[in-house]
């Protein structure tokens, strides 16, 4: 009996301190996930900065394309680049890849258009989280100030080129109205990373251009005032943003503001006589190809986005797939092909335009900048020197005229290619200043043909009184395009100066077009009741 | 009612008179009320003597010689032997033993009676006649407010399980699985049919709240069987049958004339709506019926564009003889074998008892290569150790094996055999035949080849028709020639010890450990089909995911007179873990060969670990009066670690009462259950996952925390009647009302505020109310 009672108290004892033991431990719930860090173990050492910084860059080389979570170049992998060129008409569409952009056929679901709003904010969420990581980074002594200074640089470097891409596409130029009060796109510039702070954003709407424009100039100063002028390797140098990339992009934008003392004075800092820039060393290469055959090891390249064999826009993306007889979807149009300042003799008809039949037996003209084919490892290029050339000498003809400083600046670029003494420019060869610029202009879809960057002159020259591109004669607009299916054998005649016009079978719209900016996708304006309100009109 | 069971009496008694000796008269009544009990047998002991009671419940017996001891009974009382005194009343006691099924329940056992929330048992033996290999589908019908339903008739597979409608839209719909009193996380087509003993399906918050976080969709409870006292007994349960296609294809066109000709008409009709004229159309369409449109001429010695007469539109007459007689809609199918063994032995003494078993199913599909197989036994024993103590274990194996082609409703791709077989024309073959002459082709091995509807050969040369439907695509040859095979490891264990500390206070010790590891192998061959442009594709996946619960309860129970309380406090933790693997490549060597050893390029390869954790303190008090009146009640308290630690405790409670009157019990209960039933593990925190640039990996933001996210809620309300009318009829009436609060969904947001584009967000509403009738009628009934 008595062993009885000490065995009940003994029992009780065991289960009330089982039950306790139990009660106390709560820390058992608190799992932590062993694949996934949180995001102060994102930053927690120098080497976790780095690899988020690098993050960076694979998100702006790409993102997830909506639907099928490939990943297909958007933003600046290849699809600012594709997208750029088939807005304009410099690039023509051969199959139905491209064909929405191409004809300007697109709505508020068009994948690409989707694409490129998402992947690029994707980026600029993930450079938010960056820039308070490497902040707060600074704040628990794992970086030096310095440290933390020139990852911040680089994170706001990509991010302003991430603003300026959307700007181009979702909202209308600079000039549309004075001050640029017109609406731009959201501006985030926090990391996105609590409910709170999406519903906030949320009721924030868009931005003016202005207000985008000049966030962008602050995130490009800061660059260039924190950022490295060279790195350890050729290749850092260009895939990395450096001083001289930012003030190259400060360039650009100035010049799609249309502040052109601006734009000379930041080409002054990176352009001298001597050929040979002050900051960062950048030169054009011997040859109009060096940029291409060396694209990770050149002197022009000023910023490009690296791929490689294992990690690029993939097989439904790449440039080397999309612009040559490996998938033959975009090839040069004979607009810019027959064109007269694009002489039969200019190297760049040799060294980068390839003539291929491969596709249907067709007779079609690609470009041969991307040269990787199946391999798809061309670095995407983003800036080249010789563009910071000839922005410089537009802004300096508009500036101080018909210049011999604005010509030597045009004929750095075009002399490389046009080799033979009488067909290069003089100050002679211009009557006016007007006609210089025109120049410069076409030496621009010439030199930066397949690059990407004609949508973008179409959109900032828009409300140009002068350099305007038409569409409609006489009217600022989107041109005519060349559709596939008429072009033959004899469409093509090298500088002839001649387009035959029974070709030009996509129409040309103009400005006031609603189809001259990108919609809001469906996908934002479903879940964002205030940008559905601030669709563009007409969308 | 008592009057209504006197002619039910006379199915158990003669009655025989026997020459009176001594005659004696009295009365039987309930014990319970007083009244007359009308039919009760009277019996003379030992003989077979006897009378039964009139409507009066008045009884006379004559008694032959000294025996003067009476055996009264009656159905539903407790049977009584008296001494004949003259006028005497007999007080019939109801067998509440007899009546009181006992119930299985949350954390323990009731009886039927004292239950005040509504359940429904379903027993073994109804489970096994299913002839399914996985129990949810012998649930189709059976209880009222579960819905079953089955996405695929794929062997093994499990049926979705929904008590009382929808109760979540993100988090899991699916109820609780408790085997032998504790959370199985495995498939239910582990477990032998036969193994078990009760299936009992818990509905309302009076059955549920005591699972709190994860009683929100119901709990289904599982007992398996377990040794008996007695001699021992060995069974061998033998079935084999044959699974067939019940419901046939909806009536498409099978005859190839008739589709010639449906094909023409709807050509020539075309052409006609494009501007030619209506001679001209049929002329053209005839000529180029096969050559430009359909590409397969079945019919042998009719030049392809002999086929149709372009003046009636009617087949050529001569169409008779087919150059190969494959079909579509037939050959895919089979009769599958099913074969089921299962040998059990079960028995026991004062002190030990225990029940073992073999199984063994093999259970082909109607769909070439689909199977799935069971293998396994089991083990349980309880064993008294003295009369404070008592330990049981219960631990068993399964292997299963599964092979699954693509055959699920809703899927649409071609490999959907389902899929294929209805959409594909009878003209075309499966297999692979000479257009022109219908020999067929073979391979270098001599096998015959599969046709993809193109690369076709017209007298051995080669020619340029294709299938008009799903080129490059034959999904029997893809149930050939592709795998995809789980196999599972299924451990399931469980220990239990019971403590009496005091004469009314048990302590109950619950201990369970359950393993399953999965090993998936998803090969799509190089040789033809989806799979030619990668040279071939696998997938491996490797999964071990283990559970363990540990639970410990104190039962108080205590009779004082007419009252009757218990009370049950206890903590119950669980523990789960999962190490995933998966790796895929691609360029496969040999094509009959899906191991990765045999493969060239690596195209994906990941593994991943996670956990979850529970922590639960639960009560529930239990008190009735004279068996009449019930109430009970509980509360819960759990903690999912899914939550921030701010949110992440929720409270659970139950009410409930009945009132029993007679055969007629009515009952209520009100109470709340959680769902913490959504995917990944500390959802509160921002997670980032590595992305990779092919060498270097970097984090990117994959989860948004949701810092606020807590359980979902469900409100449960019922009311619920049982009736038995004459031993023969039972009604089982119930009205519920289930209110889910605060359900968890993916919000959207805008993308440009960056990837992911959604959060968890507690925020929709949902309610369910129904009734729920259940009416059984024993027609025929000889005892």
């Amino acid at each position: 009996m008595k062993r009885n009672k000490l065995f009940q108290i003994a029992g009780i004892g065991l289960i009330t301190s089982a039950l306790f033991f139990a009660s106390c431990n709560e820390e058992v719930l608190d799992l932590m996930p062993k694949d996934t860090v949180g995001y102060e173990d994102a930053f927690n050492t120098p080497a976790m900065c780095e690899l988020s910084m690098v993050g960076c860059y694979d998100a702006a080389q790409s993102g997830y394309y909506p639907g099928n979570n490939q990943r297909r170049g958007y933003p600046f992998g290849a699809a600012s680049i594709e997208q750029g060129d088939m807005r304009g008409e410099d690039m023509l569409n051969v199959q139905a890849f491209f064909a929405i952009t191409y004809g300007s056929t697109y709505g508020t679901s068009s994948p690409n258009g989707q694409a490129h709003w998402e992947c690029t904010y994707q980026m600029i969420n993930k450079i938010n989280i960056c820039i308070e990581g490497f902040q707060l980074a600074a704040s628990k002594n794992i970086l030096t100030a310095e440290q933390a200074k020139a990852y911040e640089a680089e994170a706001k470097f990509l991010r302003a080129l991430g603003y300026h891409e959307l700007l181009i596409h979702f909202a209308r130029p600079y000039a549309d109205t004075p001050g640029a009060t017109h609406p731009g796109v959201p501006l985030n510039l926090v990391p996105i990373n609590s409910i709170e702070k999406v519903e906030a954003a949320k009721s924030a709407g868009r931005a003016s251009v202005k207000q985008v424009y000049d966030q962008i100039l602050l995130d490009l100063d800061y660059a260039e005032a924190n950022l490295p002028a060279t790195r350890t390797s050729k290749a850092l140098s260009i895939s990395r943003a450096t001083k001289g990339a930012a003030i190259g992009l400060k360039a650009r934008v100035y010049q799609h503001i249309g502040d052109q003392p601006k734009v000379i004075s930041e080409s002054a800092k990176i352009v001298n006589a001597s050929g040979e820039s002050p900051i960062g060393g950048y030169k054009l290469t011997t040859e109009p190809s060096g940029p291409f055959t060396a694209n990770n090891n050149n002197t022009e390249s000023m910023f490009s986005i690296e791929n490689s064999e294992l990690d690029n826009a993939t097989v439904n993306g790449s440039l080397s797939q999309f612009y040559t007889s490996v998938r033959s979807l975009v090839c040069i149009s004979p607009i810019i092909f027959n064109e007269k300042q694009w002489l039969a003799t200019d190297k760049r008809r040799t060294q980068l335009v390839a003539y291929s039949n491969a596709y249907s037996a067709r007779h079609l003209y690609w470009v041969d900048k991307y040269k990787a084919r199946e391999k798809m490892s061309d670095w995407t290029p983003i800036l080249r020197y010789a563009e910071v050339l000839l922005t410089y000498a537009e802004a300096e003809a508009r500036v101080n005229g018909k210049t011999q400083l604005a010509v030597d600046l045009l004929n750095k670029v075009r002399n490389r290619s046009v080799t033979a003494a009488a067909d290069q420019f003089t100050l002679a060869s211009f009557t006016t200043a007007d006609d210089l610029i025109k120049a410069i202009l076409m030496e621009r879809r010439i030199e930066l043909v397949g690059e990407g960057r004609r949508w973008a002159d179409i959109h900032r020259l828009a409300k140009d009184p002068k350099f305007f591109v038409a569409g409609n004669p006489g009217v600022s607009g989107v041109p005519a395009k060349v559709a596939t299916g008429n072009v033959a054998a004899n469409s093509w005649n090298a500088a002839s100066g001649v387009v035959d016009a029974a070709i030009l079978k996509i129409a040309p719209y103009d400005y006031a077009d609603k189809r001259y900016v990108f919609p809001l996708p469906d996908s934002e304006t479903a879940t964002n009741p205030k940008l559905k309100e601030q669709q563009n009109p007409g969308w | 009612m008592r009057k209504l069971t006197f002619l039910l009496a006379l199915l158990f008694v003669g009655v025989s008179v026997v020459l009176a000796q001594t005659t004696y008269s009295g009365k039987v009544v309930s014990a319970e009320d007083g009244e007359p009990i009308v039919g009760a047998t009277v019996m003379v002991k030992g003989t077979t003597t006897g009378t039964i009671t009139n409507v009066n419940g008045n009884f006379t017996i004559a008694l032959p010689g000294n025996n003067r001891t009476l055996v009264i009974t009656y159905v539903g009382m407790k049977s009584m032997e008296v001494q004949a005194t003259q006028n005497m009343v007999v007080r019939l006691e109801a067998d509440t033993e007899v009546l009181d099924e006992v119930l299985v329940v949350a954390y323990g056992t009731t009886t039927k009676q004292s239950f005040t929330g509504a359940a429904v048992t379903v027993k073994g033996e109804k489970l096994s006649k299913g002839e399914t290999s996985n129990i949810t589908k012998s649930l189709e019908g059976a209880i009222a407010g579960v819905q079953i339903s089955s996405s695929t008739g794929q062997p093994g597979s499990s049926a979705a399980i929904r008590i009382r409608g929808l109760g979540s839209v993100s988090a899991s719909q699916s109820p609780l699985i408790v085997v032998d009193g504790v959370p199985y996380e495995g498939s239910l087509n582990t477990i032998a049919p036969q193994d078990i003993e009760t299936l009992n399906v818990l509905k309302d918050a009076a059955a549920n709240s005591m699972y709190g976080a994860r009683g929100s969709n119901g709990v289904i409870l599982i007992t398996t069987k377990k040794g008996v006292k007695g001699e021992t007994k060995v069974s061998l349960d033998a079935r084999f049958g044959l699974n067939s296609r019940a419901v046939p294809a909806y009536n498409v066109i099978t005859d190839p004339g008739d589709y010639y000709e449906m094909s023409y008409e709807a050509i020539r009709n075309s052409y006609v709506s494009g501007g030619v004229g209506y001679l001209e159309a049929s002329k053209m369409t005839a000529n180029t019926l096969i050559s430009d449109h359909l590409g397969y001429n079945i019919f042998a010695n009719i030049a392809d564009d002999q086929l149709i007469d372009p003046i009636t539109g009617n087949l050529n007459p001569n169409a008779t003889t087919r150059k190969w007689n494959d079909s579509w809609l037939t050959d895919p199918f089979r009769n599958g074998v099913k074969q089921e063994y299962n040998l059990s032995v079960q028995g026991g003494n004062d002190k030990t008892s225990a029940y073992m078993s073999a199984f063994y199913l093999s259970d082909q599909g109607y769909v070439v290569n689909s199977d799935f197989s069971r293998l396994g036994a089991r083990v349980k024993i309880d064993q008294t150790v003295n009369d404070k103590i008592k330990l049981g274990m219960n631990v068993a194996y399964a292997k299963t094996t599964s092979n699954s082609p693509i055959a699920s409703e809703g899927d649409l791709t071609f490999s959907n055999i389902f899929n294929f077989s209805m959409n594909a024309a009878p003209i075309y073959p499966i297999y692979k035949y000479d257009l022109a002459t219908g020999a067929p082709i073979r391979d270098a091995n001599g096998v015959q080849m599969y046709d993809f509807g193109s690369g076709n050969f017209a007298n051995g040369a080669s020619i340029s028709n294709t299938r008009a439907y799903a080129g490059e695509q034959n999904p029997m040859y893809k149930l050939s020639y592709d795998s995809n095979e789980t196999i599972n490891d299924n451990i399931s264990s469980r220990v239990y010890g019971e403590i009496q500390l005091f004469k009314d206070l048990k302590l109950t010790l619950n201990g369970a450990y359950d393993v399953f590891n999965t090993v998936i192998t998803d090969y799509t061959n190089p040789l033809q089909g989806d799979g030619k442009t990668y040279g071939g594709i696998g997938y491996k996946t490797s999964q071990r995911y283990e559970a363990l619960n540990l639970n410990q309860l104190l039962n108080y129970n205590k009779k004082f007179g007419l009252h009757d309380v218990s009370v049950l406090v206890g903590h119950e933790s669980k523990s789960d873990n999962i190490w995933f693997l998966e790796g895929s490549k691609m360029n496969f060597y040999n094509p009959y060969n899906p191991e990765f050893s045999n493969a060239g390029a690596t195209s994906g390869l990941t593994s991943y670990t996670a956990g979850y954790r529970l922590e639960g303190y639960l009560s529930r008090a239990e008190y009735n009066y004279n068996d009449k009146y019930y109430v009970s009640a509980s509360f819960r308290r759990d903690a999912s670690s899914k939550f921030a630690p701010a949110v992440r405790w929720g409270n659970f409670w139950s009410v409930g009462g009945s009132w029993r009157i007679k055969d007629l019990r009515l009952r209520a209960s009100y109470g709340t259950q959680g769902n913490d039933g959504i995917p990944g593990t500390t959802l509160y925190m921002d997670q980032y996952t590595m992305t990779s640039d092919g060498t270097n990996v970097s984090p990117t933001l994959s989860y948004r925390g949701a810092p606020d996210l807590t359980w979902e809620k469900s409100n449960n309300f019922n009311v619920g009647i049982d009736l038995s009318l004459m031993e023969r009829i039972s009604l089982v009436a119930d009205f519920f009302v289930k209110e889910t609060k605060d359900m968890i969904y993916q919000k959207p947001l805008p993308p440009s505020k960056g990837t992911p584009t959604w959060i968890w967000d507690n925020q929709i509403d949902m309610k369910n109310t129904g009734f729920e009738i259940e009416l059984g009628v024993d027609l025929i009934k000889t005892r």
